[in-house]
């Protein structure tokens, strides 16, 4: 293992922490994060205390929580398609997530309690992936279960579309539109406490494939002469793909980007494993949708950008030049 | 490792592709697989690697089913080649073929074995490579490579000499050879005629799904067989007691059914 392998972990590790603290001082009210701390654990009911757990926490929480499940997500979902271009709404849970917090949107629950939204969104992900593991189990290949994928976001995308078009009112119909964008805003430690268990065991399927996606490699012949059991690893890559990603859109929205493009940028740095690149890009991750986050903070745009939007923006053009300078390194 | 194959089929949709294949390959012995394209080959290889079930029949290793071994243990016995052999990412050589000791997860040994296979597929040079960097040659090299770094009792390859220019060919079964004296089982996939005839010691002659020869090269490689396999005759001479095989002129296109 080379240096810059060892220290990238720690090093990435070191950044999550430095920007969740970021996360906890930067915000739209002044804060001394001191002595809110200390208000804190001394069990005051001060209102910097309130802040800090009632705001600052869960954003910063949520965050690094929704940017490691993408990161993670997406490395995992790349090595077992063998393929780059894969991210981790493709096997359509985040779709069949956006359109159960839309339901619950439209239906008027969203208004009778304020843990309606993302119950609709786990509700619409478990559902997904209950179809898609009985299709895995049924000894589906990679390829029909990602065809599966795209047909089922496609599905879900012409219902949310529905729904939009039924909308009741306008006003409606631009909530509807402005949650889809994705953002951390505004959400309590009750979203951290709903969404946080699924993530954890999503993350824990996902990382147990790490020897798998490193065989995958040579393909699925030559994985499975290793001993690699090839239905156990899709299963565990996409029921833990759907877990994980389910409840990050359950509780925030749509975020794209980080899934696809933070694998790319740590893969280098990792030699091209994906074993070990999946730690990396969910640290990776997390330190991106946090930086998006504060950074869309500190602009000073109100009301606040969403943060899909900002990681898209960032995304986006920074996708366009890692592929410029792959392209010259190729020629 | 003794593999035998009793009576096998396979089924590809509706089409059987492999039907009452029987055949056996022992310890210190290298088998070829030799048929025209899609006689089955491939199929059968898979299936004598464990790889797939047969449809009917059975495959056993040292007289045990694969699923009485275990996947891992079967991992660490029997190395498989995969035919034309992709590297998605591009990993370094040396990474690739260390995949070779994932059923071990034997740290201490684990650079010795790698180091030793690297040598033997003759790519140690090339250990620092990215994968995507090498010649279709080279990557094939390196994948024998990495079977050879399981170490293992069986060694069942798919074509592993068929994008070698005529120096690596000569290597390459030269290794499988060795492996053989050493104990191994080999089995191999092979196209040409004259390498099968000088460095295999049984042949099994497959057409469109069924064994019609199995036996020395010398028993299955006649122009008769050959004929009835491939459609081509042959010109044949011997050389310092090894006998040389050249396809001459086509008599038909291979049998299909």
């Amino acid at each position: 293992m080379s240096r810059s392998h060892r220290w990238l972990i720690p090093g990435l590790g070191l950044l999550v922490a430095v920007l969740l603290l970021g996360s906890l001082a930067i915000g739209y009210a002044p804060l001394d994060l001191k002595a809110a701390l200390g208000d804190v654990l001394a069990g005051r009911q001060s209102l910097p205390a309130l802040v800090l757990l009632q705001l600052r926490l869960p954003r910063a929480l949520l965050g690094a929580a929704v940017g490691f499940s993408l990161g993670l997500t997406g490395a995992a979902m790349q090595g077992l398609m063998r393929n780059p271009l894969a991210d981790p709404g493709i096997v359509g849970v985040s779709g069949a997530a956006a359109l159960g917090a839309v339901i619950a949107f439209y239906s008027g629950f969203a208004n009778a309690f304020a843990l309606a939204l993302p119950l609709g969104g786990l509700t619409g992900a478990a559902v997904a992936t209950a179809l898609l593991l009985a299709l895995a189990r049924r000894g589906g290949g990679t390829t029909l279960l990602i065809l599966a994928g795209v047909a089922l976001n496609s599905l879900c995308g012409a219902l949310t579309a529905l729904a939009l078009n039924l909308s009741p009112s306008p006003y409606a119909a631009l909530e509807i539109v402005f949650w889809l964008m994705g953002s951390l805003a505004d959400r309590s430690l009750d979203h951290v406490a709903l969404a946080l268990p699924f993530m954890v065991v999503g993350w824990g399927l996902v990382l147990a494939t790490a020897r798998g996606l490193d065989a995958l490699t040579l393909g699925e012949d030559t994985a499975a002469s290793l001993g690699i059991p090839l239905r156990r690893l899709r299963l565990l890559v996409i029921g833990g793909t759907a877990a994980a990603v389910g409840a990050s859109v359950a509780v925030a929205g749509a975020i794209g980007f980080v899934g696809l493009v933070v694998p790319h940028l740590l893969r280098p740095l990792v030699g091209h494993r994906p074993g070990r690149l999946l730690l990396a890009s969910g640290l990776g991750g997390a330190a991106l949708t946090l930086a998006a986050d504060i950074a869309l903070r500190l602009l000073p745009i109100r009301p606040e950008l969403k943060l899909g939007v900002v990681t898209a923006l960032i995304g986006a053009p920074f996708f366009l030049a890692l592929l410029w300078r792959l392209r010259r390194e190729a020629e | 490792m003794i593999i035998t194959g009793q009576d096998l089929r396979a089924v590809r949709g509706t089409r059987t592709v492999l039907d009452g294949v029987s055949l056996e390959a022992r310890p210190g012995e290298v088998l070829g697989l030799l048929g025209a394209n899609g006689a089955g080959k491939t199929t059968l290889l898979r299936l004598l690697a464990g790889l797939e079930p047969p449809a009917g029949g059975n495959v056993t290793f040292d007289g045990r089913a694969a699923s009485s071994i275990g996947r891992a243990e079967m991992g660490r016995q029997l190395a498989y080649l995969a035919q034309g052999g992709a590297v998605s990412w591009p990993m370094t050589v040396e990474a690739v073929v260390a995949l070779g000791r994932l059923p071990h997860g034997d740290a201490p040994t684990e650079a010795a074995a790698i180091a030793r296979a690297m040598a033997a597929a003759d790519t140690t040079h090339l250990r620092a490579r990215p994968a995507g960097s090498l010649s279709g040659g080279e990557r094939m090299r390196v994948l024998l490579a990495r079977a050879l770094a399981v170490e293992g009792r069986a060694l069942l390859a798919d074509e592993p000499v068929a994008a070698l220019d005529p120096a690596h060919q000569l290597h390459t079964m030269e290794v499988l050879r060795a492996k053989a004296r050493d104990g191994q089982t080999v089995v191999v996939v092979l196209h040409d005629l004259t390498l099968a005839s000088r460095f295999c010691h049984r042949i099994a002659m497959l057409s469109a799904g069924r064994l019609i020869a199995f036996g020395t090269p010398g028993a299955v490689l006649t122009a008769d067989i050959l004929a009835a396999a491939y459609g081509v005759t042959v010109e044949a001479g011997t050389r310092a007691g090894e006998t040389f095989i050249l396809p001459w002129t086509r008599i038909r296109t291979p049998a299909h059914e």
